[in-house]
């Protein structure tokens, strides 16, 4: 069962890195940039006033740890397949909340505050990535005009958060995040009383968190057949533990802020404080961040896969991002050998941006020059963005119309900004947008809120597939934009979708007993099969999906991980059994499953 | 009153034997391969072998009938004191209806005592067939020449075509449907559901996800627009598609106990156009 680390209850401080403010003191803490601590010993009675200074530094404490745990935080998943990734969006989502602040120069705790989940907002990936932003967005709310606040208006503050997190899911399901949010703030805020502190507050509130998060399988069978506790709950209270271990002061923040990614500030690059000198132990490495553009004569860039080139980047480094788009490959790293980087990327391509930067030095500079956008001409009636996973579904996109392809899926959400990003590059007067994943519906929804050029529809679909039933049933040539759009969730509402996936343990669910390396189907929402063998699994999944009431039509998208005789296998198999079947094969390129199946 | 036939072309897709038991004389349109100078007539080369030929990729080019042809044959009918009506395939497609047109306006002067009356079907294949049909109903029931012609011209923006095709990829190469309504039809599944206009244009409508809802999508439209549901006359042509032929005459019976009268292939003129595996159905409607 999940065990969140040391440090649940406030241990015994040893060094207290926060300074105690009062209100008649602000003044003096205006200069404060975040400075190491003094190793001055505190009484947690003290900390009456929650602080903007001592906010961000939380904000870091809490960042760094979900950073170290996000891994904990990924296999907690429900299905047993390979595609969690919980601990990566909210990790990502806090990040970007981070790297807003990283330069703030103020003390104002509803100024951290707003800036932070502002952050958060444009970084927000996944469905839990969304939710905490939304709940420290409703959190900045409740203490707008507070410079600082002690704790009944941080309760007051949290509640705001909790109210904001429900309202931003259209269904709130309970034994989530959301639960394990609420019940916590309503535990702290309960236990309030004159004599309390920040510091006994967050006692309360992380204990109680805790507890919340064992019991969320009892509040959702999902999870207790699956033997986990929620995921995104467990993601928020590393988060709440790392503000805790900032307020006992048992965690340095300060340590580990260079692996955020750096901020796109411009201008900040004169503030180089020489940190490092003839003397420094090497200690953080560099921070290398690659443009690189893929080269015809180098490589097959349409067959070109990130997957090795994490993996390589992953023996040297840490803290990897790595995406294409189109023939464009940008990549993160942190490293002690940027060398083997340059060295290795050279070998499929050239790099139109090179950032390297020694991160014991404390500066920030721009990021390497984006391409930049293409501008055009004449605003079109409708634009359409989708997110597609695999080189054969982007083009299959591209081919039906899609403006901007995001590159994403169930193990890589892009976040609101990346959406954000996509509608500026389409001149259009309505952006109709495919998330085609539940996971990166909410990311998506928030960039629609955001975006003010165009008005943005959203289309629940939740797999390449139904995106790409609803995008080909549309005729794009209507008038009204909530026509097409109905039009096209009438056209998802007569796909079912299956998925075939390896199992990555044992487990029974739904009544199928699965074991660890077996291929499971899954239709809908349910587990259906379990085979030894893939292909008998993939044809099984088919007919299954063909034998459902009103299923004349497959299409079939083959992934990344099966070749040309399996698809003939499944092709002829389903020929001599099925005859009156319509089948369609798309070559997608997927990650994780090795099919996606629509039914129609 | 004079005796008249009822003159038409192949364009209507229906039997020389059938045309020939209905009293309706024609002319044949023409075709020939793009591989080779040799000319067939239509429906001189099997149907079914026709189709193999196309899926294997042969592309068929086709021509109208000229209107000295015409002239060669009306003369022939109104010399031996016969009236004409000619009914021709939709000038919207072919310039065939013209050369008729013509050559009627030529023989006028020949013979000023015989009665010649055109009309444009602004119909195609069986729809035209289907219109022949009703207007030889008229005659064998006594209408004059006045009245047949009369009431060809009534019936023909009643006459509703509807048909899904496989692949626009033929209607697009024979320039048979514009451009710009030729829409996306070649992504995975997606089938285009046509009907012709009044104008007698193709006109694409719109597009459904898969075979089988495009078939079902043209008994969709026989319950919307017949006028006779249940004992309307029904035709059907195809290209060389019988089961799906099948699973429409199930559903419009199921559904509305409608019999089909007639079954015939998309002659070869025709099909060199809307390709294999068109399926089209026609019917008397409240409009087209």
């Amino acid at each position: 069962m999940f065990k969140p680390g040391k440090g649940e209850t406030p241990a015994p401080k040893k060094k207290i890195t926060v300074k105690t403010v009062s209100s008649d003191k602000k003044s003096a803490d205006k200069k404060s940039k975040p400075r190491k601590s003094q190793g001055k010993k505190k009484d947690s009675r003290d900390i009456k006033y929650l602080t903007g200074w001592l906010m961000s530094k939380m904000a870091k404490g809490g960042a760094k740890l979900l950073r170290s745990n996000a891994d904990k935080v990924n296999k907690l998943n429900v299905f047993p397949v390979p595609d969690g990734d919980t601990g990566d969006n909210m990790r990502m989502t806090i990040e970007s909340g981070i790297a807003a602040i990283e330069n703030l120069d103020t003390d104002d705790l509803a100024e951290v505050m707003r800036v932070f989940s502002h952050g958060m907002l444009l970084g927000a990936r996944g469905n839990s990535g969304v939710i905490l932003s939304q709940f420290f967005a409703g959190t900045a709310k409740g203490f707008e005009g507070a410079v600082e606040a002690d704790p009944y208006t941080l309760g007051r503050a949290l509640q705001m958060g909790v109210k904001q997190a429900y309202a931003s899911v259209m269904t709130p399901t309970e034994g989530t995040i959301l639960t394990v949010a609420r019940e916590a703030v309503d535990y702290a805020t309960s236990k309030i009383t004159p004599s309390s502190t920040i510091r006994t507050f967050f006692a309360d509130f992380v204990g109680e968190m805790h507890e919340s998060l064992e019991r969320t399988p009892e509040a959702l069978a999902v999870l207790k057949e699956a033997g986990v506790v929620d995921s995104g709950g467990a993601g928020l209270l590393y988060i709440m533990e790392g503000f805790n271990k900032v307020l006992n002061g048992e965690e340095d923040a300060e340590d580990d802020t260079a692996s955020v990614p750096a901020p796109t500030h411009a201008a900040k690059a004169a503030a180089v404080s020489s940190s490092f000198g003839p003397d420094s132990k090497m200690e953080y490495g560099y921070c290398t961040e690659l443009l690189i553009q893929l080269m015809r004569d180098k490589t097959d860039i349409d067959a070109f896969d990130v997957e090795p080139l994490k993996e390589f980047l992953s023996g040297i480094g840490n803290s990897i991002v790595a995406f294409k788009t189109d023939s464009i490959v940008k990549i993160h790293v942190h490293t002690f050998e940027p060398e083997k980087v340059l060295a290795h990327c050279r070998e499929f391509g050239e790099f139109l941006a090179v950032k390297i930067e020694n991160m014991s030095v404390q500066h920030t500079e721009t990021e390497g020059a984006e391409p930049a956008p293409e501008i055009p001409v004449e605003k079109k009636k409708y634009g359409v963005v989708a997110v597609t996973n695999g080189p054969g579904i982007r083009d299959m996109f591209i081919e039906m119309g899609a403006d901007q392809t995001i590159e994403g899926g169930q193990t890589s959400n892009p976040s609101t900004n990346d959406f954000l990003e996509a509608f500026g590059k389409i001149h259009a007067e309505c952006i109709f947008v495919f998330p085609n994943n539940g996971n990166i519906f909410m990311a998506a929804s928030q960039a629609a809120k955001f975006y003010t050029d165009a008005k943005v529809v959203v289309i629940p679909s939740k797999d390449v597939g139904t995106g790409y039933v609803a995008l080909t049933a549309a005729d794009l040539s209507g008038d009204d934009p909530d026509a097409i759009a109905e039009e096209m969730k009438a056209a998802m509402q007569n796909v079912t979708s299956g998925y075939i996936s390896p199992a990555v343990r044992d487990a029974e669910m739904d009544g199928v007993k699965i074991r660890k390396g077996d291929t499971i189907g899954i239709m809908g929402k349910k587990i259906v099969l379990s085979d030894p063998d893939m292909r008998c699994a993939a044809y099984r999944l088919a007919v299954k999906l063909l034998e459902e009431p009103d299923k004349f039509m497959l299409t079939v998208f083959r992934g990344a991980g099966t070749t040309e005789e399996d698809q003939e296998d499944l092709r002829k198999c389903l020929e001599e059994n099925c005859p009156s079947a319509e089948v369609y094969f798309v070559d997608g390129g997927q990650e994780i499953y090795p099919y996606i199946f629509t039914a129609e | 009153m004079n005796e008249y036939i009822i003159y038409a072309d192949s364009a209507c897709d229906i039997k020389p034997e059938i045309l020939k038991e209905w009293g309706v004389d024609f002319l044949p349109l023409t075709f020939r391969f793009s591989d080779s100078e040799k000319e067939y007539v239509d429906g001189e080369i099997d149907p079914r072998e026709f189709y193999a030929k196309m899926r294997e990729g042969a592309v068929a080019k086709t021509a109208a009938v000229n209107a000295e042809r015409f002239t060669e044959e009306f003369d022939k009918i109104l010399a031996a004191g016969k009236d004409l009506l000619y009914i021709g395939f939709s000038s919207g497609l072919s310039t065939t209806y013209n050369s008729g047109r013509l050559a009627a306006e030529q023989l006028r002067e020949k013979y000023p005592d015989r009665k010649i009356f055109t009309v444009d079907s602004l119909s195609a294949s069986a729809g035209f067939g289907l219109l022949l049909y009703l207007t030889v109903g008229m005659k064998n029931e006594g209408a004059t020449i006045e009245e047949a012609a009369a009431f060809a011209e009534e019936t023909r923006f009643h006459l509703c075509h509807w048909f899904t095709v496989d692949d626009l990829v033929y209607l697009k190469r024979g320039g048979r449907i514009s451009p710009t309504l030729a829409f996306v039809g070649n992504a995975l599944g997606i089938k285009p559901v046509l009907h012709m206009d009044d104008e007698g244009h193709l006109i694409n409508m719109f597009k459904v996800r898969g075979r089988r809802s495009s078939v079902t999508a043209l008994a969709d439209k026989y319950g919307e627009l017949a006028l006779d549901k249940k004992g309307g006359t029904v035709f059907i042509c195809h290209g060389d598609c019988d089961s799906d032929v099948e699973v429409l005459k199930q559903v419009l019976a199921d559904r509305y106990g409608a019999e089909v009268k007639l079954v015939t292939y998309t002659g070869t003129v025709i099909g060199a156009h809307s390709g294999p595996g068109t399926l089209a159905l026609f019917f008397v409607g409240e409009h087209r």
